[in-house]
């Protein structure tokens, strides 16, 4: 079978490891986009709280999205969110200042890998990876590849957000340099309800199922259901 | 750390291959401790066999968490096909390739008195089980020989294979077989 030597770490998204052969690669890189209200954030927590629960540590970088202090106001009401995870197995770094200071591709990969190293964290995410493209000086796909190849040397499953333009359904650039391409999305079903779908675009190493799966995001978090459309 | 209490304990003063059983996700740690635990507190020398990723990570980390190297030797089987190229502390041989099998053994049989020396030492692998793509279970038992022997008879000499049994069982049995003695943590 496909990808069966390959190691996997638990997505902690309900429904979601069963369309991926147990789960994502270890270690690998992903990339979930979605536009605005998608469940990337929620995605993204998820999984760190996922790796809490198997004994592991996780890095959450926020960069020019939301600032740490209002985004964990706001998803503090998830159920799987336990708050004396904050700042102990979770970590959460600050890239906004890095960023705005010097705008260097070198100093802000630096940057990141001092806080992995630091810490060694077996489950890393970057909220949203795509701010970052619009803000460095010099070569944006350089760095993708340089940042993706770190992230897996460190040996760690990274969870890249990525949002989306209204003429492309993912970013692409990005989506070259990952492993896993997740797509979020809304849509209408046929009797005219917005609902928000899960795709797995591509996974390097797996056999995954294909296709829209409708996706619920609650207290308890994203669960989603495979086969219902 | 309950891995280097449990390593201290069974690994004290005595040489030989010890095993490490640890989930993939906790190899890392696992590594970064036991290093720790050899280097600073037993003042011991040894050799880093990178065959998963490129020894400048490791470096780094060791870095980071103030564990010298000066008395470590980096063999690095990934760093020329990995598309990275950064200086590191420690001194460093490079591989062209995890695909050079024969050079493995007979590398690792020449640097036998240089890296024990007639002291105390060891050898750990990053990670065993990262060669599985490149060579088949045959081609690893003969690295895996040749490992063990790099202590040249030194009796306080240590081979370390730190590697999730679960993963790769069939790699965890050839170890076990050339005399593996599994450390429980």
């Amino acid at each position: 079978m496909v990808g069966e030597t390959l190691e996997r770490v638990r997505s902690g998204i309900n429904g979601m490891d069963e369309m991926m052969q147990g789960g994502f690669a270890f270690p690998s890189t992903v990339l979930v986009a979605g536009s605005a209200g998608t469940g990337k954030t929620t995605f993204a927590l998820q999984f760190l709280a996922r790796g809490v629960k198997d004994g592991e540590q996780g890095i959450f970088f926020t960069t020019l999205s939301e600032p740490t202090q209002w985004m964990l106001r706001f998803v503090t009401h998830f159920s799987f969110l336990d708050k004396d995870t904050f700042g102990k197995q979770i970590r959460y770094v600050d890239l906004g200042p890095t960023l705005r200071k010097d705008r260097d591709p070198d100093k802000l990969l630096k940057f990141i890998d001092d806080n992995i190293a630091e810490y060694m964290p077996q489950r890393i995410v970057i909220d949203p990876i795509s701010v970052i493209g619009n803000m460095i000086k010099g070569d944006y796909r350089m760095f993708l590849y340089d940042l993706a190849n770190h992230l897996k040397n460190w040996r760690a499953v990274s969870i890249l957000t990525g949002e989306v333009l209204p003429q492309e359904p993912y970013p692409v650039e990005i989506s070259y340099i990952v492993d896993t391409v997740v797509l979020l999305s809304l849509g209408l079903t046929s009797e005219g309800t917005r609902r928000k779908y899960l795709e797995i675009l591509k996974m390097r190493g797996t056999q995954h199922t294909t296709g829209q799966h409708l996706m619920d995001v609650s207290r308890d978090g994203i669960t989603v259901t495979v086969g219902l459309k | 750390m309950a891995s280097a209490a449990a390593f201290r304990e069974a690994a004290s003063g005595a040489g030989g291959v010890l095993v490490l059983d640890v989930k993939c996700t906790q190899m890392t740690r696992v590594l970064v401790d036991i290093l720790r635990h050899l280097i600073t507190e037993r003042e011991e020398a040894g050799v880093v066999f990178s065959v998963d990723r490129p020894s400048a990570f490791l470096s780094r980390l060791l870095e980071h968490q103030g564990i010298p190297q000066d008395r470590l030797l980096y063999l690095d089987a990934v760093t020329n096909i990995s598309g990275e190229s950064f200086d590191q502390e420690g001194k460093l041989e490079l591989f062209s390739s995890p695909f050079c099998v024969n050079l493995f053994s007979e590398f690792v049989s020449c640097h036998s008195e240089k890296v024990a020396g007639g002291r105390k030492g060891f050898v750990v692998v990053d990670n065993l089980g990262a060669l599985r793509p490149y060579m088949t279970n045959p081609c690893v038992e003969r690295i895996v020989g040749a490992l063990t022997t790099l202590g040249g008879g030194d009796a306080g000499f240590k081979s370390i294979f730190v590697m999730d049994k679960g993963s790769t069982p069939e790699l965890y049995d050839i170890v076990m077989r050339l005399g593996g003695r599994e450390v429980p943590l």
